[in-house]
Parts: structure tokens; sequence; C-alpha cells
């Protein structure tokens, strides 16, 4: 090629890519880097007057009991949250993968929540949480069990909202459960019961282990969601009573856009960084796994 | 009789053991439909019954008096469609450079890009607040759309598409004398169309749900999108009652849950692009 | 080791007639073969046999007992799949000894049996391997092996070879061969080659859109097809066929076609004086419009009026391409079909 075409397309190159890069460069580069620059100062939110102080706002924070304690609540969220909806989705989807009867109709119920944000979905179950005209104190009631003050009582805040959370998950979780199931050949399952495996056995046996990859995927991409969570926490409870459920994204938030502590906040944010970063890290050589499966 | 017996037996279970589940997890909508056409005292009487003695129809017309609902919807629309078209265009571009062009520093932007997929939101949230309040966009469309008009993921998912349409198609266009542009939008684009189309559905339902941005990016109620107005429902007053909040948050979930069943596979497809990520 | 009787078996998926009326009996450690072109219904029996669907109509019986209502399981019946059907999250061992497991057999009896299975088939090396780092042959052998240790009555093949390359087809047919005489169970094998058949079976069965056209040994099925279908399916190259009038040969009057194996066909050129002997009878003349040298032997295909002929003659005198010839066959090699296809 003529170094004239070739600097002509080199010029075309960097044409195409400039609109992405800018924006990218802006938004998220920029940003990533001064958000760490930002943690390392004391930061006046108004006049925008830095002092640095090197490592203090993440040695505050380290002996900080209420962030700790929104550590412990988004970790206490995630178990809460990734393991019934794991387990859920899974039993959900072996039966929708075994059920031929309306099938459109069951698999568009249990996806649908896929079509539902996160804020829509507290708003779908906020009334359900009532302590006196809710109804699942009613249905509770009718067992014979003395329903709480869900969204405002401290044991009990954090649980409700990983219920609505859990909810709103099984349809995403379902769909690759559904795929994984769905990569299964057949041949192998009819060899298992020629081998004389019953329905329960082929499960056990030949189709949970062949569909660990997708668990684990899974499992992963959940624990990742269940970090970044807050809309539903700011609409339900935001982060009470009590800071109950004051899981890290909604303290950063009020440390940011309430308390105006910038570099403090600047400083979750990057601790907040680290963690995601591990835990995407893990999500890429999962879904490597899985694709290559 | 043999094994297809059984396996109908099975299948009876399964589609009866699925209806109880069925039922529980459409429940919250059925019940908020139930709420809201109920009016006030009908709302606290215990214990709740499903069907309202008294069908509250203003409910939904009260609703749109409360707050400009119509405004929300409009505004998500305008900033969802956008946001999805330039994110897109960006990424059409920028992929096809990467795919189809060699040049000094390929690797590195394509390494640069894809880096970008691991920062999650909440890293960037406060420098690009500052950001735009530098710019005094805080409370404009700009706020919403432009921060998000590229997406890393867009450009990836493209990428790996476009490579896999064979060089020799585009050897033989520029042969006949098209220019590359042209080989872009006339061939590429629609070959990568089951890509573009599932990506496109991702990221307008990812910035239709969008929360954390718009909360502190818009102040006033015109500049409210769905996810951020249906906030304002959210603590009942007494000129609010729950029917009303119930109501709104139908009329404000049902574009989303109507695309969802129209569109079902496509859907999907591309809401499984995320986890693929 | 148990004798397999199907008894008019009827099959249909709505509609549609899969099977109309099928009677077939094979005996106790015979190696049948069912063979057939696509769709001619012959996976699908295998399948009713194994107990992984069901006839619409009609008995199946292993050994002496009806086994329409007997799970899989409870058949003594084993399978080898065409594309194997290993458990790919299990070792060559694990994957032999699964229904040992799932029969709750004892340790030392399912050891022992593994052990047995992986010296007949090869396997000793390859115990602690999953499936994905094993070749398509040792595949098969695994999926051999994982029939075998059941000690099965019937042991059932659905097309275990078409996945494999040409030359180690061939290899593991013969060792197919060789492990039917050293375990001596009853074998169904369904193909569509059929060499195959040919080699490997005791009888075959022909099946030609759900209904048996012939039921017999490979030379019986070979020398005395009953339908034009069973000779046009049987021999390689397959048998020509020439319309019964245009031959210059006496043919019965309810002869519509003739038939002749391309082995017996010979061919002179129009140019030579030497023109046949008896008994050999001129059939017809043509052009020659291809020869393939095979090594010891030649296909050479004539154009005879519409038809195309294949003769199978030694190498020493080849015709040429376009050479005029002339097409010769001892009359007792012909076979006759009427117009429904069966043999006059």
């Amino acid at each position: 090629m003529s170094s004239s075409r070739s600097i002509k397309n080199t010029a075309l190159a960097w044409t195409l890519l400039l609109p992405t890069l800018v924006i990218l460069g802006l938004f998220v580069f920029y940003p990533a880097v001064d958000s760490f620059y930002l943690s390392l100062h004391e930061v006046d939110a108004f006049s925008m007057k830095k002092v640095f102080i090197g490592l203090d706002n993440y040695k505050m924070l380290l002996i900080s009991p209420e962030y700790w304690q929104s550590l412990q609540n988004s970790v206490m969220f995630t178990i809460m949250t990734v393991v019934p909806s794991v387990v859920l989705s899974l039993a959900a989807a072996v039966a929708l993968d075994a059920n031929p009867y309306f099938r459109n109709l069951l698999r568009t119920i249990f996806l649908m929540p896929v079509a539902v944000s996160s804020a829509m979905a507290a708003m779908l179950w906020i009334f359900f949480y009532n302590p006196s005209s809710g109804y699942l104190n009613y249905l509770l009631e009718l067992i014979h069990i003395n329903g709480p003050n869900w969204l405002g009582d401290g044991k009990w805040a954090l649980p409700a909202v990983a219920i609505t959370t859990v909810w709103k998950d099984i349809g995403f979780n379902v769909i690759f459960f559904l795929a994984g199931l769905a990569s299964i050949p057949n041949d192998v399952r009819e060899a298992a019961a020629i081998d004389g495996a019953n329905a329960w056995q082929r499960f056990w046996f030949v189709v949970l282990p062949m569909l660990a990859p997708t668990v684990l995927f899974v499992a992963v991409v959940s624990v990742i969601n269940s970090f970044q969570s807050f809309g539903q926490i700011h609409i339900l409870t935001q982060g009470g009573p009590a800071g109950s459920t004051n899981v890290m994204v909604y303290n950063l938030y009020r440390d940011a856009f309430q308390n105006f502590q910038t570099g403090s906040a600047s400083a979750q944010a990057v601790i907040l960084f680290v963690v995601m970063l591990i835990a995407t890290l893990i999500q890429f050589s999962v879904a490597k796994r899985q694709i290559r499966s | 009789m043999a094994i297809q017996s059984t396996e109908k037996r099975n299948r009876l279970i399964a589609t009866a053991v699925l209806f109880i589940p069925a039922i529980v997890h459409i429940f919250p909508i059925i019940y908020v439909l139930s709420l809201s056409f109920k009016n006030k005292t009908e709302v606290f009487k215990y214990p709740p019954r499903l069907i309202p003695d008294h069908l509250a129809l203003t409910n939904y017309a009260s609703a749109f008096g409360m707050a400009p609902l119509g405004r929300f919807l409009f505004n998500s629309l305008l900033v969802s469609t956008a946001m999805t078209f330039l994110q897109v265009f960006t990424a059409i571009l920028a992929a096809y450079a990467l795919a189809r062009i060699e040049f000094r520093g390929k690797k590195l932007v394509l390494g640069l890009i894809i880096a970008t997929m691991m920062v999650p939101g909440e890293v960037t949230i406060i420098p690009n607040y500052l950001t735009v309040a530098k710019l005094n966009w805080i409370d404009t469309y700009q706020a919403l759309i432009v921060p998000f008009s590229a997406s890393g993921f867009g450009v990836f998912l493209l990428y790996q598409f476009m490579e896999s349409i064979p060089k020799e198609l585009e050897e033989a266009a520029l042969l006949d004398g098209a220019s590359r542009i042209r080989f872009l939008f006339q061939f590429v684009v629609p070959l990568s169309m089951p890509a573009i189309a599932a990506f496109s559905v991702y990221s307008f339902v990812g910035a239709w749900n969008q929360y954390l941005w718009p909360l502190i990016v818009t102040q006033s109620t015109e500049m409210q999108t769905v996810q951020i107005g249906i906030g304002m429902f959210r603590s009942q007053n007494e000129s609010m009652s729950w029917g009303v909040i119930m109501a709104a948050t139908l009329i404000l979930i049902s574009p989303m849950l109507l695309l969802f069943v129209a569109t079902q596979k496509q859907f999907v497809r591309g809401m499984t692009m995320g986890g693929l990520k | 080791m148990a004798k397999v009787t199907l008894q008019s078996i009827h099959k249909s998926f709505g509609p549609v007639i899969i099977i109309p009326e099928l009677n077939l009996e094979i005996e106790s450690g015979e190696f049948v073969a069912l063979v057939g072109p696509s769709g001619c219904g012959k996976s699908t029996l295998l399948r009713m046999v194994a107990g992984l669907e069901d006839p619409t109509r009609g008995t199946i019986r292993i050994g002496d007992r009806s086994v329409n209502n007997v799970s899989p399981k409870e058949r003594g019946v084993a399978m080898v799949f065409q594309n194997y059907a290993l458990y790919p999250h299990m070792t060559v061992r694990e994957n032999l000894g699964f229904a040992l497991k799932m029969s709750k057999t004892d340790s030392k009896e399912a050891a022992r049996r593994i052990q047995e299975a992986s010296e007949i088939l090869g396997l000793q090396e390859l115990l602690e391997r999953r499936p994905s780092q094993l070749s398509g042959g040792q595949k098969q052998r695994v999926a051999m092996g994982r029939a075998m240790v059941r000690q099965p009555q019937v042991l059932l093949f659905d097309e275990p070879l078409s996945n494999l390359d040409a030359q180690l087809r061939i290899k593991v047919r013969s060792e197919i061969a060789l492990l039917h005489k050293r375990v001596k169970s009853t074998v169904i094998y369904v193909t569509h080659d059929q060499v195959e058949a040919m080699t490997l079976a005791d009888r075959i069965a022909i099946l030609n859109k759900g209904n048996l056209e012939q039921y017999g040994t490979p030379m019986d099925v070979y020398h005395h097809p009953k339908t034009q279908f069973v000779a046009s399916f049987i021999g390689t190259p397959p048998m020509n066929f020439l319309p019964a009038v245009s031959i210059k040969v006496n043919s019965p009057s309810a002869a519509s076609v003739a038939g002749f194996r391309p082995e017996v066909t010979r061919v002179q050129s129009l140019a030579s004086k030497a023109q046949g002997g008896a008994p050999l009878v001129q059939l017809g003349q043509g052009r020659v419009s291809l020869v393939e040298p095979l090594g010891s032997t030649t296909h050479v295909h004539v154009r005879v009026g519409e038809s195309m002929v294949v003769a199978e003659i030694r190498s020493d005198t080849i015709p040429t391409w376009d050479q005029e010839v002339s097409v010769w066959l001892d009359p007792k090699e012909l076979f006759y079909f009427n117009s429904q296809g069966a043999r006059i």
C-alpha cells in the first residue's frame, strides 16, 4: 500500500474513532483518574478548593463505623440476594425447560421482571410491605405470624429490599439458565435414561454438572449487580432505618451529594472500583470458560 | 408405557408445579393493579381484598394531575432514544475503524476501549457531576445524554461482529469504486444488523432504567425521567393516596412492559448481551 | 442374550405415518443390520426397541416378555449413539461406570467389568481422561465400553461410524466385528451404509419408507434381491438398470426393468472384431463417457440410449473415453423387475 493511501487510511481511522474516544476520554477515563485524585484531597464542595491530605480519607473510612456498616450491609445484601435468586431461577428454568404446555405464557411471566427497573420494582413492592394494610402481613396473619413493620424495622428492612431485588433478578437469571439448559444435547440425557437414571438422577448427575459453568457465571454477574444496587434502596428505605440498608453505593451517594464530603466520597468510589474490578475480572474469566464449554 | 409416558408424567408435574410460582411471581403486578382501582379508604381496609368494592377509576386521571407523567415519559423517551442512537452510531464508526483499517496504535486504542468496560459507573459519577456543573449543564438534556453517548461495550461487540465479515467483500467493493464510508453504511451495517439490534435493545433499556445519574443531574420536575419521577410518589401525603400512586406506577411501567411482551425474543437477546460483557 | 421380536409395529406422528406395519424377528446372539436411506424409519425402530419412543401400535418383545410398558433401564438394552453422547464432565472411567452406579452394582463387580471392557477395547490408558481429550475413534470405543459393561441383553448401535473419517471407519468397523465375536450379544445395528451392513451383519433388514423390503443374509440379499429397491441399494457400484424393452435379449413380457451388476458386465470396442463369445450376449451399444481406474479394476461408464451403464472390468484392457463400445453379459445374470418393482 502506498504511503499516501496509508496516511489517508490512518486519518480516516482516527476520524471514525474520534467521537468515541472523546466521549469515553472525557466521561470515563478522566473521571476515573480524577476520582483517585480527589480521594487524596480534602475538598470544599462549593469553592472546589482542594487540600492534599494523602491517604487520610481512606484512613478515616477504615475507622468509620458507618462505613464498615455499609460494607457489611453490602455483603449481607449480596448473600441475601444472590443465593435465593440463583437457586430459584435455576429451579424455574429447569421446570420451564421440562414443560411444553403454556410454554410462551409461562416464559413471559417468569421473564417479565427483566423489563422492570429497580426503581419500578421498588414501587411495585412498596405497599406490599405496609405494616397495617399491606398484603404481605395479611398473608402472614393467615398463618398466624405477626408481620413486622418491614421497611421501618432495622432487622427486616434489608431482607425486604433483598426480596424485591430477588424478584427482579429472577427474570434475568432464568434467561441464562434456559440458554444453558438448551445447550445440553438431547442424546446425553437419553444415554443417561438408558443407563438407568430417573429424572432426578439425570438432573443431579448429568444436567447440573454440565450447567455448572452457567451457574458460576450467573452468580458472578449477580454479585456484581448487587454491589451496584441503588434505585430500590433510594425508593424503599433511603438507607435506613438506622443505616440498616445503607449499602456502599448509597453511602457514597449520601456523602457526595447530601453531605458534600467530596474527598471522602471519592475515596469510597475508588474502593468500590477495586472491589468491582476484581469481581469483573473473575466474571471475564468465567465467561470465557462458559463460552468455550 | 415406556419412557414417553414417564416423560409425559414428568412434564405434567412440571407444569402444575410451575403454575403456583408463576402466580406468585406475577402477583406484585396484579396487586398493584388492584390497588390502583381503590380509593383512599379502601386502600387501608383490612383485611385487604384483591377486588375493590368500588372501582375508583379516577385514580388514573388524578395521577396525571399530581405530576407531569406525560412529561416524564417524554423525557425518558427522548433521552433513551438519543443515547441509543448516539451509542450505536459512534460504535459503528469506531468498530469499523478497528476491524477494517490498519493503523499505528490500533492495539492500544482497542485495549483502552475494552478497559472502559471494567470501569463501573460509581467511580465516574462524582467527577462527571463536577464537569457537568462546570459546563452549566445541570438540569438539561445534554447532561443526561452526552456523558453516555458512547459505549465501549458497543464498540467491542460490533468490532467482534465486523471482524467475522469476510475481507474479500470489502476488497471487491473497493475495487468496484465504492468509498470506505459508503461500504460501511451500505454493506457492513446491514450485515451487522443482528448485533446492532441486540445492542440497541440493551442500550435503550439501560438508558431507560438509569437511576443514579438522572437523580443527581436533574433538579426541576420538568426534566425528570420516568425513574426519577416515580420517586416523587414514593411517600404518601394527604393529597396523594396510594391508589393514585399505584396508578402512576402502572402508567410509567407500561411502556417497557408492553415493549417486552411485543418483542420478547429480541428484548431477551438484547438483555443477555449485557451479561456476556 | 435375548431374542428380539417386533410384532405388527405401526408408528405415526399425528397424520404422518412413519412405519405402516412391520414384523421382524431377531434371534438371540444375532447381529442384524437395519439399513435404508434417510427417513426410512430405521432409527425410529431402534429407538422403539431402546424404549426412547413408543410404537403407536404393536408389540415389542425382548426374550419372551413384552416390553412395551417397560422403561429402558428395565429392558436390559444398551445403546451406542451416533454422536457418542458421553458425559462430558466425567472421566472415561466414570462414564463407563455410570450405569453400574445407577443400578447399584457392587463396587468390586463394577471395577471388574470396567477393567474387562477397557482391556477389550484398549481403553486402559484413557481411563482418567475427559471426553474432550479424546479423539473421535477413542470416544466411540468409550461409548461401546459404556454399553458393554452393562452386559445387556440387546446392544443397539445408531449409525456409530458416520462421524468418523473413512480410514477410521474401516478400523472401528473391524473392531465392532471382533467385539461381536467375543461378546456374542444380540446386536441391532442401524446404518445407511450398505457396506457396513454387508460386512458386519448376520442378517440385513432393508427398509424403505417404513416398509421391510427384504430380510436375509448378506449373500442372500445380494444374489437374490426381492425388489428393485433392494437390488439398487445393495452392492457397490450399484446395479445397472435398463428398460427391459431396450435390451437385445428376450425378456419376460411382464418385465419392465432389467438389472445387472457391474461386476458381470463386459465392454468390447466396436472396432475390434472379437465380439464376445457364448454365453455372453450383447445388451446394447453406446459411447464411453467416463473411465475410472481404481487399481486392479476399472469402472467404465457407458451411455446406452438414455441410460448410463457401469461395467467393472479388469484393468488390462481398458477402452478410452468417447470410444464406441458394445455391452455384453451372461443372460443368467439378469434380474427382471415388473413395474411395481417386484422381482419376477
